[in-house]
């Protein structure tokens, strides 16, 4: 995959933002299907995201009403993120969402076991990650993350524009 | 000392967020109703007609006041919530290296105890200004070699959170090229 740089800190940044944008493309193809399904146009444009470490060009993808009117805009926003592995952004006029791309489970703490408190035991710090994938946040004080799938996705849309399906 | 004192900074954060939200639909609903009402045909039922004036004079009085919101543009909304975003990024560390601060400067009170008591306010005195001054990265260092001991990722999560913060605060700095 070809990455048109602005700017690049060092090459293992490239690495790591060519996994992101690898996944970022595997869930546009069923973003685009879902979309379609409900009638929704998409179109897509070239933008610049810009992060600590690098600038670079990445896909965006608006979704419209067949009346043109723009519900959301969906974007890769950022290779790294404190918890996961990129995030994407849903952003309406009414608010915005964000994909998180989650592996192995996600970040892991060790916390007193509650047989025995002297003990520790390793414990996931989100509830729902079962698979590597893209991933929305319900609630952050109450760490549950939701794989993202059709319904979901189509809430989002609504969370961020107020369009009822 | 508040042992959770990043609550209500990330509440605040929620009411701000969602306070924004709310205002866009009260714009969109108030410009919606003007239009119907200059839309309005004579024709029309005296319900209808009723229920145009009564919108459009709610519209009105929610946004009476208020100068600003029904001037921006949908561009302007964005760029405020990134700045809002910004702000609570900056003020979310600056309550976190608070809580540390304290924390230290709590634990040093222990030198109060030592002989002679006369060094000993004057040794606190002294030891309590300095800690403010201590730089967030060596705290954290400090207690990944300590109190997180089997959870060191923690603390390396929390160093990002740090850079990421060092960035905002610097404007988004384009040619931020050091790492800490």
């Amino acid at each position: 995959m070809d990455i048109e740089f602005e700017r690049l800190e060092n090459e293992a940044v490239r690495d790591t933002i060519r996994l992101y944008l690898e996944r970022v493309e595997q869930l546009y193809t069923p973003i685009k299907q879902w979309l379609t399904t409900e009638n929704l146009v998409i179109v897509s444009s070239r933008v610049s995201t810009i992060e600590r470490q690098a600038i670079y060009k990445v896909t965006q993808l608006t979704v419209k009403t067949p009346e043109e009117e723009t519900l959301a805009e969906i974007k890769a926003t950022s290779s790294k993120v404190i918890v996961g592995e990129g995030l994407i952004e849903i952003e309406g006029w009414f608010g915005k969402e964000t994909l998180v791309y989650m592996t192995d489970g996600g970040p892991q703490i060790m916390k007193p076991s509650r047989n025995d408190r002297s003990k520790q035991v390793r414990v996931q710090m989100y509830k729902g990650i079962d698979i590597d994938g893209w991933y929305w946040i319900e609630n952050s004080r109450r760490r549950r993350m939701h794989l993202v799938d059709q319904a979901l996705f189509l809430e989002l849309i609504t969370f961020v524009s107020d369009y009822e399906f | 000392m508040n042992s959770e004192p990043l609550i209500p900074i990330w509440e605040a954060y929620l009411v701000a967020v969602e306070a924004l939200k709310v205002s866009k639909r009260v714009v969109t609903f108030s410009n919606k109703a003007k239009q119907a009402l200059h839309s309005l045909d004579d024709n029309e039922a005296e319900m209808s007609k009723r229920i145009c004036f009564e919108k459009h004079k709610l519209g009105l009085n929610l946004l009476n006041r208020c100068t600003v919101i029904d001037q921006v543009t949908d561009l302007t909304l964005i760029n405020s919530s990134k700045v809002i975003d910004d702000l609570f990024v900056l003020s979310l560390w600056a309550t976190f290296e608070r809580y540390l601060i304290d924390f230290f400067q709590v634990k040093g009170e222990k030198i109060r105890e030592i002989l002679p008591s006369d060094l000993a306010e004057v040794y606190y005195e002294h030891l309590s200004r300095e800690i403010e001054y201590w730089k967030p990265m060596e705290i954290l260092d400090l207690l990944k070699r300590s109190l997180f001991k089997g959870n060191e990722q923690l603390i390396e999560l929390a160093k990002d959170i740090l850079k990421y913060r060092n960035w905002v605060a610097h404007g988004r700095n384009l040619f931020m090229l050091k790492q800490g």
